[in-house]
């Protein structure tokens, strides 16, 4: 019990000063091995049956030399548009089978030195609409010690075909989540098979017809099949019925428009 | 003697944290780049091709443009700023002649509305420099509006007399532009292992189970929206595996809500970031929860590695 309880004080002592050496020493060097990636978003246009290029660079900004490893994935956007990256060829629309590496996947940079890599897209004939995927840019620690920490890039490929892609989207939802301060959920749908990039406006007007509040809805990407919820935070308002309106142009032949009517009691 | 230790302890986080925001900082430019084209009213306009050699000359009210700059920006990058540099002078009794200067991103048929002008000139040659660094003329810009198709600078005088003329030695053009996205960490991580057979004390000890390893700090320098995410490798795997993920990293908005890390690829998103454009700097404690690592006998040591990614949104 006594040569256990020794040991653990050892080694608890061991991780603390450790810890605080760590803070002290590893401050000053660490941090050096710095990596910076671009284009972080890709986008090609490849019909079905045809073929692409893209590339994106890969920069050490550190000062020691670095490994770098470039991996393929699969990625989703969730309700809010946070990116979840996923296992490579779960998506039915996944373009990682059809990507094509041209240039080395694992390769070491000098400090201040870039490295241009490029790959190929070959999307089939039988291929309909958008496809995507995720390219992983990590740095590789050649021989981990303890506990450390790398950086890494994630770089969206969008592959979109001019020719099959079908632009479709609805308005779900609307909803009033709040009166004080005025939040409007809207609840947007991409049901084509089509990536889109949408903007518009929210406006509420009073039970005269007068727009009381309008908020223009920043554009924002989907993917297709994805729901997306924005939330619209406006002041708020005095009491009385009122109308919401969304109009929301997401690059299709139409606009899209839902609207709610609610209160606000005195 | 420990204020002493205290200001020099001080001096030295000042001083890493300076060093660390300039590295944040990071930009790149192109270069005084020459124009190769021009098209316009002043004289012996490929005199200001270059720097020296002679001079192009402008007379009362003459406007003229100048392009062909062969700017060469790396892929993924955005333009920060936009200078040019003007060598010019004036003859005398002209004390009101100065250049102004707008850009053109689509070959001639826009131009910036920003007015940067010399002021008034000198009788002698002098450098003017318009914008700036973090100067992009009232707009965003992108790289094929820098190509040699699109990008063009258009020069008018102004303040001249009837006979009297500006010498416009040189009209290059310097491009500053920066990663969208740049990701530093700090690692003040314990260099330590954690070899399995020396924690067996440590099982049932409430008190002990959770360890502090250090943290790590992230700063971010974003152009563009952004995500910051984390997950952890361990190396050797473990056998038989953990009972669950053990590391977990504090959320530094609020010191009583700790996240486990998930093993790589699964990944968190590191919360404390905003997400849009700036420069953050966000410090992330970590712990190792102990009762997670299930019942390892063999001794060996493993290694962690926290990856932290950054995607733009």
């Amino acid at each position: 019990m006594g040569v256990l309880k020794i040991r653990r004080l050892y080694l608890l002592l061991h991780l603390r000063l450790v810890g605080l050496l760590g803070l002290l020493l590893l401050t000053a060097v660490a941090g050096l091995a710095d990596l910076a990636v671009g284009p972080l978003s890709l986008r090609l246009e490849v019909p079905a049956g045809g073929s692409g290029i893209g590339s994106f660079r890969v920069h050490n900004t550190g000062e020691e030399p670095i490994r770098v490893l470039i991996s393929l994935w699969d990625w989703w956007r969730e309700l809010d548009g946070k990116m979840v990256v996923l296992p490579p060829g779960t998506l039915e629309r996944s373009l990682v089978p059809w990507i094509e590496f041209l240039s080395p996947t694992d390769f070491s940079l000098e400090p201040s030195a870039a490295q241009e890599v490029n790959f190929s897209v070959t999307v089939p004939e039988e291929a309909d609409g958008d496809h995507w995927a995720l390219i992983i840019v990590d740095q590789v620690i050649p021989e981990p010690q303890g506990f450390q920490v790398v950086v890494g890039y994630a770089i969206k490929v969008l592959q979109t075909d001019p020719t099959t892609a079908r632009k479709e989207a609805r308005i779900t939802g609307l909803e009033v989540t709040s009166l004080d301060p005025l939040r409007i959920m809207i609840t947007f749908a991409n049901t084509g098979n089509a990536h889109l990039r949408t903007k518009g406006y929210l406006e509420v007007r009073d039970e005269r017809g007068e727009t009381v509040r309008q908020v223009e809805v920043e554009e924002f990407p989907t993917l297709p099949g994805e729901v997306r919820e924005l939330v619209v935070e406006m002041e708020k308002l005095p009491p009385g019925r009122y109308l919401a309106l969304v109009v929301l142009d997401f690059g299709g032949d139409y606009l899209i428009a839902k609207q709610r009517s609610f209160e606000v009691e005195g | 003697m420990k204020a002493r230790a205290g200001i020099r302890l001080l001096g030295l986080v000042v001083l890493l944290f300076l060093l660390l925001v300039l590295r944040a900082l990071a930009q790149y430019d192109t270069g005084w780049q020459d124009p190769s084209q021009d098209m316009g009213a002043f004289e012996a306009p490929f005199q200001a091709y270059h720097d020296g050699g002679g001079a192009a000359i402008a007379g009362r009210d003459e406007s003229h443009q100048y392009w062909g700059y062969s700017f060469s920006l790396p892929a993924g990058m955005v333009v920060e700023g936009i200078e040019v540099r003007l060598d010019a002078w004036r003859e005398s009794g002209v004390p009101l002649a100065a250049l102004y200067v707008e850009l053109s991103w689509d070959g001639g048929i826009s131009w910036t509305s920003t007015g940067y002008n010399t002021g008034p000139l000198a009788t002698t040659e002098t450098t003017y420099i318009l914008g700036g660094p973090n100067d992009t003329w009232g707009r965003t810009w992108t790289a094929s509006e820098l190509s040699d198709a699109n990008f063009r600078v258009r020069i008018t005088t102004s303040g001249l007399e009837p006979g009297k003329v500006i010498h416009l030695d040189w009209v290059p053009v310097k491009v500053y532009y920066a990663p969208a996205l740049e990701l530093t960490v700090i690692d003040h991580l314990t260099d330590s292992t954690i070899a399995q057979a020396d924690l067996d004390s440590w099982f049932g000890d409430p008190e002990q189970v959770q360890q502090p390893l250090g943290s790590f700090d992230v700063t971010i320098t974003a152009r563009v929206n952004y995500q910051v995410e984390a997950c952890y490798e361990v190396t050797p795997g473990p056998s038989p595996p953990f009972t669950d993920d053990p590391l977990k990293v504090e959320n530094p908005r609020d010191s009583n809500n700790w996240v486990y890390l998930p093993q790589c690829p699964a990944t968190i998103q590191l919360l404390g970031f905003s997400g849009t454009p700036g420069t953050e700097t966000r410090t992330y404690p970590v712990e190792i929860d102990l009762s997670r690592l299930g019942d390892q006998k063999g001794g060996q040591p493993f290694q962690f590695t926290i990856r932290v990614r950054a995607s733009q949104l």
